[in-house]
């Protein structure tokens, strides 16, 4: 949901699809931590090279019966 | 002579191996304390006493019979109530386990065990080493030993506090953004977190898979060490283990560092982060003496911690969030509220935020790490000012997650970085710095922490304790 506004009805949404179940009281700390959390997402950097892969590339050697090596 | 439960675990080795000193008397001593003082402090939520005097007495009798297992045999030492540990509760600092007793052990937990480690119990903790402090939780949050008004900060609270107020000769904790290092730099200690991979996460309940550390705590850089060796190594239980050789970190830590580079990252503390005056002071005056040791120091620029922050944010929301989403659909109100209001945002992250997250790490590491091929460590501070204000007995505020911190960069680098004390403010209260290395380079990290420590340029000091009466009177 980055770079915008999202409003309380879609947080809502999003908790339900989720299927949380709120309190009035949850509810509103969960806006208020979002809406921390925000400008965060709308500064995430959504152009990196290819070349950035994610750092936990699957290793298959890590899950042998015998427990692989990771070098 | 130090008082028992002040010694250093390598002078309580020293002394048991000279026979001056046995591991039941030391833990006796540690016992005795934790009884008369702990409760101003809750910096334990379990003491194993009797399984302690148990694995003392255990001790005693091997090393008199001359069967030494190493560094850690007879030393009484905590764990971060997130190990596992068998036949004894481990609860997370969480209503959610509050009955949990694991059948295994943490694979940190077997090592030591293995190695003759006296378990004197288990240190409280923000909930779930996430959410903290936690005062709707069955147990009160542990208490700064130097100054009960300010927060340890997370999360590995109860582990800094009993080392620092002399309740335990070492503890285990976990760090997934400064989790050892922060309440290491406010309780006066070392902390260490080693390289990601370094020792097992196997058995310490998750914060964000891609940013668990586990390490040792300590009262000097000496004792993490000695921790270290103990609990290192390749553990095919935990899929991001690595199979690197473990060195010796005592036999190292009195190399040279005559000719070594050092990138001071100055902007961290005294530019986009601001630390109290007198820690920017301690940290010059720290140059100095890594400049006396015969180290260059120069100032390096690197990502901001605004960047690192941003980038751990979608990560950790994402990762934790998952880890308890069953429990948080089932369970809500057993969560404390604090622990609740920082990670329900994880509902919101779409997985493409989470993926472009993991690939701006890989591109702000391969940044940060880029300047090894001009130093051989980092230097900055361990943390940034004053903590949050606590009013003993009064809920504290939510906290903020989005201020910018000096130790979670290390967390996504996964480079070692230890935490440090350098000095203190004129109220006493302790200042904390951090030397980071290159990945795996556990041995050159703790041997520059270690001559530092020795170059004794300030006196280290011990908090005074009140008593629980005392306190409580606050």
């Amino acid at each position: 949901m980055a770079g915008e506004t999202v409003s309380r009805e879609d947080i809502l949404t999003f908790t339900r699809m989720a299927g949380l179940k709120l309190t009035e009281q949850q509810f509103e700390d969960l806006v208020a931590g979002y809406r921390l959390y925000e400008p965060v997402l709308a500064r995430l950097p959504r152009d990196v090279p290819f070349s950035a892969e994610p750092a936990h590339i699957f290793d298959p050697r890590s899950f042998m019966p015998e427990g692989g090596s990771k070098k | 002579m130090t008082e028992l439960h002040h010694l250093t675990i390598a002078e309580a080795g020293r002394l048991f191996r000279s026979r001056k000193l046995s591991p039941v008397e030391l833990t006796r001593a540690y016992l005795d304390r934790i009884e008369a003082i702990d409760g101003s402090l809750h910096s334990y939520l379990t003491v194993t006493a009797d399984r302690a005097l148990a694995e003392a007495r255990t001790a005693e009798a091997e090393l008199m019979a001359g069967n030494d297992r190493g560094p850690m045999h007879g030393i009484p030492y905590g764990l971060k109530d997130a190990y596992e540990t068998a036949g004894v509760r481990t609860t997370c600092h969480s209503k959610l386990l509050e009955n949990y007793v694991p059948k295994g052990d943490a694979t940190a937990q077997k090592k030591l065990r293995a190695g003759g480690g006296v378990l004197l119990g288990k240190h409280a903790l923000w909930e779930f080493t996430f959410g903290g402090p936690s005062y709707d939780q069955p147990w009160p949050a542990a208490i700064n030993p130097w100054d009960a008004k300010r927060a340890l900060m997370g999360s590995s609270t109860g582990s800094g506090a009993a080392i620092a107020a002399g309740l335990c000769a070492g503890a285990m904790g976990s760090d997934t953004g400064g989790s050892i290092r922060s309440p290491a730099a406010l309780c006066g200690l070392a902390g260490f977190k080693p390289t990601y991979g370094r020792i097992s996460r196997a058995g310490i309940l998750p914060n964000t898979f891609s940013f668990d550390h586990a390490g040792p705590m300590a009262w000097t850089v000496e004792d993490c060490a000695l921790m270290l060796q103990v609990t290192a190594g390749h553990d095919p239980a935990d899929p991001g283990s690595y199979d690197v050789p473990v060195d010796d970190y005592a036999g190292s830590l009195d190399q040279p560092l005559k000719g070594k580079r050092i990138g001071l990252i100055l902007d961290w503390y005294d530019g986009e982060g601001k630390t109290w005056p007198e820690a920017v002071k301690a940290i010059d005056d720290a140059v100095a003496v890594f400049k006396s040791l015969g180290c260059t120091v120069e100032e390096i620029k690197v990502p901001t911690m605004r960047q690192f922050l941003d980038c751990k944010i979608p990560i950790t929301l994402s990762e934790i969030y998952a880890a308890y989403e069953k429990d948080l659909k089932t369970r809500m109100e057993d969560f404390g509220r604090q622990f609740r209001y920082r990670i329900m945002p994880g509902v919101m992250i779409r997985g493409s935020d989470y993926v472009h997250a993991l690939r701006w790490r890989t591109a702000l590491a391969k940044e940060m790490l880029a300047h090894f091929a001009k130093v051989d460590f980092m230097l900055t501070a361990g943390h940034l000012g004053e903590p949050p204000q606590v009013t003993p007995g009064a809920p504290p505020a939510i906290l903020n997650a989005t201020n910018p911190s000096v130790t979670t960069p290390f967390n996504l680098t996964g480079q070692p970085a230890l935490a440090l004390c350098c000095g203190y403010l004129p109220d006493g209260f302790p200042i904390g710095m951090q030397i980071a290395g290159k990945p795996f380079d556990e041995a050159g990290v703790l041997a520059a922490g270690h001559a530092f420590e020795k170059a004794g340029s300030f006196k280290r000091r011990r908090p005074e304790i009140a008593a629980p009466a005392a306190m409580a009177a606050q």
